[in-house]
């Protein structure tokens, strides 16, 4: 039943209490201490789980290596330098891909937002497009492109323009009227109109189809790396479980979670940033 | 969205002052219609002259009416059926596990603040890794059989299963609840009356989210590591050089997709108007 009481028991909320402003700061230090406290049995139980299964071999250690081993495999790869290595190349890849893709996706869904014109002609061969999930044209695009860097830029390009050209285009149709009127009302021209009302109130959805679009570029690039590739840090999942070396798959397994935790918080610290720009600017 | 469109130029279809305002409305929307099929079909005008003038080798580039005859003949023998049936078992089985299996932990994380502390940390961090990531891992561990499948399908369905289920429950607003209180509503009356009503926009959110997901990663999985279904269809007709094989599998997989999400876009729509109803 305490389970409930977050949502649907309601603490009697008297008006004097409301009125306390905050708990006293001691008391609030202790309650996110607990907070932070709690997250760990889980994630500990897990990792004692894993680590009484290598100890007493319920799976052979091929199959699941010590967490012991998997950290060791790690500091190697990181000393000999393979690691960064792969990483950087999966890192270059994404920077050109997603730079393609995110640019040509926000000329298109801005295209598409501001005239009617270009939407009719374009949206539905887009929607039509955007349909095949990224990893769909591999196998076509390999014959035409090969499988070089050419095909793996293509493929993480496509799977960000999508997104954000979907969030641009959404962004600048909604757009509320009475901004615009309001702006009419003050004869901005076109330019104040497009830097004071329609980029600001569409910023928000844009940024969000910017981080989505970073998400799937990020996926899409483990994806073919996983399927054709040679270096990166896909094909070092790839090489790992080739080798039945299982330390090495998950060690880089860990690596590319990393990175994609990373891109994302990166991505919302601007944002902040970017709005509170917005906000001192109103 | 009218008025950015009066500010910012006129319509350009908008000609019809001079119609009968009952043509109008219907000739705009033909006139719609054509400008977004023109696209297409210049890019199928220029698919049919490099074939005709032979810019890449045949079997590299297929004529459309090539592609047109592969779909027929796949089509008829069965055979596209078939892989596509297989497919849409796996994802259907996947939706089913990875569905419920979010949705359960959804709610978990919305409605006990125990669960969340206890929980919630640990999700986050691994819904980063992309599912595709886990795959090669999978496979160590499940083979490389239908199990793979449905698991690597069904994590990809469970993560933003999960994620939309606890925020829209999260997200229900006070004074619903208080409403519940006040007519004295049990913890089922209140699940089923409030909680469930308020958060199902998020949770079909969530689902439709899923479903996408699915199809993406039933792609990947199958490029990876299948010996029938769609995506092996792809593979299949790569390895034989036959790229009518592909362009028709790429076909069916849009296909697909589109039909998925026009499906539940409509269950999504049938299910709001029974909800209004029912209040």
């Amino acid at each position: 039943m305490s389970a409930y009481s977050s949502v649907l028991t309601l603490d009697p909320v008297l008006p004097t209490q409301a009125a306390t402003p905050t708990p006293r700061p001691r008391r609030r230090l202790w309650s996110a201490l607990g907070r932070a406290l709690l997250a760990w049995p889980f994630p500990l139980a897990v990792l004692l789980l894993w680590q009484l299964a290598a100890t007493y071999e319920w799976v052979p250690s091929q199959i699941l290596p010590s967490p012991a081993t998997v950290a060791g495999t790690f500091a190697d790869l990181w000393r000999s330098g393979e690691l960064q290595d792969n990483t950087a190349i999966s890192l270059w890849r994404v920077l050109w891909g997603f730079s393609a893709g995110a640019t040509l996706g926000f000329v298109l869904g801005v295209a598409m937002g501001l005239s009617p014109l270009t939407k009719d002609y374009l949206y539905p061969t887009f929607k039509t497009f955007a349909q095949v999930p990224a990893l769909g044209w591999l196998p076509l695009l390999m014959m035409l492109v090969g499988i070089d860097e050419a095909l793996k830029i293509i493929l993480i390009a496509k799977a960000s323009l999508v997104p954000i050209a979907l969030n641009t285009y959404k962004g600048l149709q909604n757009v509320p009227t009475t901004q615009i009127e309001l702006a009419r009302v003050y004869r901005f021209s076109r330019w104040q109109l497009l830097r004071h009302v329609v980029l600001p109130s569409a910023f928000p959805p844009i940024w969000n189809g910017v981080r989505y679009g970073l998400t799937h570029a990020w996926l899409a690039l483990v994806g073919v790396e996983l399927l054709a590739s040679s270096e990166g840090l896909g094909f070092l999942i790839v090489y790992g479980r080739q080798l039945y070396q299982l330390d090495v798959v998950l060690a880089a397994v860990v690596v590319v979670g990393a990175i994609g935790w990373a891109l994302d918080r990166v991505l919302a610290v601007i944002e902040k940033r970017l709005l509170r720009w917005r906000v001192e600017g109103f | 969205m009218t008025s950015l469109t009066n500010t910012l130029g006129p319509l350009p279809l908008a000609t019809s002052a001079s119609w009968p305002a009952r043509l109008a409305a219907p000739l705009r929307r033909a006139g719609h219609w054509a400008a977004g099929l023109l696209l297409p079909l210049a890019l199928f005008a220029l698919w049919q002259y490099a074939v005709d003038r032979q810019w890449l080798a045949e079997q590299i580039l297929p004529p459309p009416s090539l592609v047109w005859q592969s779909l027929g003949e796949l089509w008829h023998s069965g055979e596209l059926r078939d892989h596509l049936a297989i497919s849409l078992t796996r994802v259907g089985w996947s939706v089913l596990l990875g569905g419920g299996a979010g949705l359960a932990l959804g709610a978990a994380l919305g409605l006990s603040r125990s669960a969340r502390a206890y929980l919630l940390p640990s999700f986050e961090l691994v819904a980063q890794f992309p599912v595709v990531g886990w795959v090669p891992l999978l496979i160590v561990f499940l083979g490389i059989d239908e199990a793979l499948k449905v698991a690597a399908i069904s994590l990809a369905v469970l993560v933003p299963v999960t994620v939309n289920t606890h925020r829209g429950i999260a997200g229900i607003p006070r004074p619903l609840l208080d409403v519940g209180r006040v007519y004295r509503f049990t913890v089922p009356q209140t699940l089923w009356r409030v909680v469930l009503p308020a958060a199902a926009p998020s949770l079909f959110n969530g689902l439709r989210q899923g479903v996408m997901q699915a199809w993406l990663t039933l792609v990947f999985v199958e490029l990876l590591a299948s010996s029938e279904g769609i995506g092996y269809l792809m593979v299949w007709g790569r390895q034989l050089l036959q790229l009518d094989l592909v362009v028709v599998a790429m076909l069916a997989i849009g296909a697909v997709g589109l039909a998925l999400d026009l499906a539940l876009r409509w269950a999504e729509s049938r299910l709001a108007s029974w909800r209004r109803g029912a209040f």
